[in-house]
């Protein structure tokens, strides 16, 4: 574990120091379609966003949000699946043209990559066993909370678990319900989108609160504006045509409002 | 949404178990080649030549191979040259095996009494001559066990190669637990790939040992 946080540490570090390649004259705009392949990172092990569905194929909400945008470019689409952690090197070191993987906005990655306007609105929810109900973070002192590693859920836990509540963390989302469903934790942190598909299948759980909103967006190089507008002009698109609403309603259980900035 | 585990993903397992595979192989070959190189380096009684390779032992045996691997892919990209995944993973693989592989074989070789090179070179071989006959074969017999038991440490570490975007056996389970939420039944499956491919190169290890344990020194 103490290499893995070293290793996780480095990622990090070489997410920030590693020079920016591919900031040259031509965007990437440009390049992606004299190309006519735009690789595009996406989570294949982080459903309803990315997911291998039952013939093997990669699917999703970002999966098909990514086929869309190609579509558009006119160019094929390249999926290259990827980890949380590798998000931000992936794109500085110029591997890959945008990510799509349940990409929670933050000032701070803002730094060092840009994003695009949001593409869905998630939120982060308390589940547990109906028969012991929970309304708010102080319920949780005292009992032992499952996240995922690295994930939103996470980093929303580090920062707001009460004192004396203890946050457990899985290395991927099906350890952490099964981490639920085998009674290790008395609850877990996930998306709310994961969340309702958990209930679903199992009636003893249920979604006892919100404990935050993380709205998400395509991550792309900084420093490309043509890049960066045609997306947004791209995702404005979608929206508008109701394309987005029908991805939202298949993979997400319903349709949400999407801030722009 | 949630699938059930079944054959087809079982299926999806064992086509992943191609890049387990392929790229253990890519390891241990590179890593025999710059093994053998490294042992010679640690042996050829020059200062020089045995520091240099004692540095690069001392520095791949000290860093975990995700940051070798991480440092290959994403380092070199940032030096402007587009390496392809499986070249870095290459890179990587034989970087890491070769310092592991280099410091057994030097080992084993050094494990060959004195006696045995001085009767040889008594007897008018060469240095050549008296590696190649004499001391080798007596080696082998020594590296056989440890090499074996690296390199099934191996088939398991390249698992890491998830980092460069490789759906090898490893990903693969953690893809397929997420899609059908049963990561018990996912994980032993992935398990019993891996003893099969791993108790597969003990087995033929053994094999090896008793032929060489027969063969009259």
């Amino acid at each position: 574990m103490n290499l893995r946080n070293l290793a996780m540490g480095l990622v990090a570090l070489a997410a920030t120091v590693l020079p920016a390649k591919a900031q040259t004259t031509t965007s990437t705009l440009d390049a992606v379609i004299q190309r006519g392949v735009i690789n595009v990172g996406v989570g294949l092990g982080t459903p309803p966003y990315g997911l291998m569905d039952a013939n093997m194929q990669p699917d999703g909400y970002d999966v098909s949000l990514a086929k869309l945008i190609a579509r558009d470019l006119g160019v094929k689409v390249n999926l290259v699946d990827t980890t949380a952690a590798n998000r931000i090197p992936n794109l500085t070191s110029g591997k890959l043209d945008i990510v799509i993987y349940s990409f929670s906005i933050t000032a701070e990655r803002a730094r060092t990559i840009a994003f695009t306007n949001t593409v869905y609105v998630d939120s982060q929810v308390y589940v547990s066993a109906s028969d012991k109900p929970a309304t708010k973070l102080d319920d949780l002192v005292g009992k032992k909370t499952g996240v995922t590693r690295a994930s939103t859920n996470d980093i929303v836990m580090t920062r707001k678990a009460p004192q004396g509540a203890t946050v457990q963390r899985y290395e991927d989302d099906a350890s952490t319900s099964q981490a639920l469903l085998a009674g290790q934790v008395e609850g877990i942190v996930t998306s709310g989108a994961l969340a309702r598909a958990i209930e679903q299948r199992n009636p003893k759980l249920k979604v006892q609160f919100i404990v935050s909103q993380a709205p998400m967006g395509i991550g792309l190089r900084r420093g490309d504006a043509d890049f960066l507008h045609w997306l947004n002009t791209e995702i404005f698109m979608l929206q508008t045509n109701g394309e987005i609403g029908e991805l939202q309603r298949k993979w997400m259980g319903g349709e949400v409002e999407l801030p722009r900035f | 949404m949630f699938q059930t585990f079944g054959l087809n993903h079982v299926g999806f397992l064992l086509q992943s178990t191609t890049w387990t595979l392929l790229l253990s192989a890519i390891a241990l070959v590179g890593g025999a080649v710059g093994g053998a190189l490294i042992a010679l380096m640690r042996i050829s009684g020059n200062r020089w030549v045995d520091g240099i390779a004692r540095v690069y032992i001392y520095v791949l045996q000290g860093t975990p191979l995700l940051v070798t691997l991480f440092i290959v892919y994403f380092g070199i990209a940032g030096l402007g040259f587009d390496l392809p995944a499986l070249a870095a993973a290459a890179i990587g693989f034989t970087l890491y095996s070769g310092a592991f592989l280099g410091e057994i074989w030097r080992g084993a070789v050094q494990s060959v009494g004195r006696g045995q090179w001085e009767g040889a070179f008594a007897l008018g071989l060469g240095w050549w001559r008296t590696m190649q006959k004499i001391v080798v074969p007596q080696a082998v017999r020594v590296a056989l066990p440890p090499t074996v038991g690296f390199c099934v440490q191996l088939v398991k570490n390249t698992a890491l190669a998830s980092i460069v975007g490789f759906i090898e056996l490893t990903r693969a389970g953690q893809i397929v637990s997420s899609a059908t939420f049963q990561p018990l039944q996912v994980y032993l499956c992935v398990a019993a790939i891996y003893f099969a491919i791993c108790s597969t190169l003990a087995y033929a290890s053994r094999r090896l040992e008793q032929r060489l344990a027969t063969t009259p020194a």
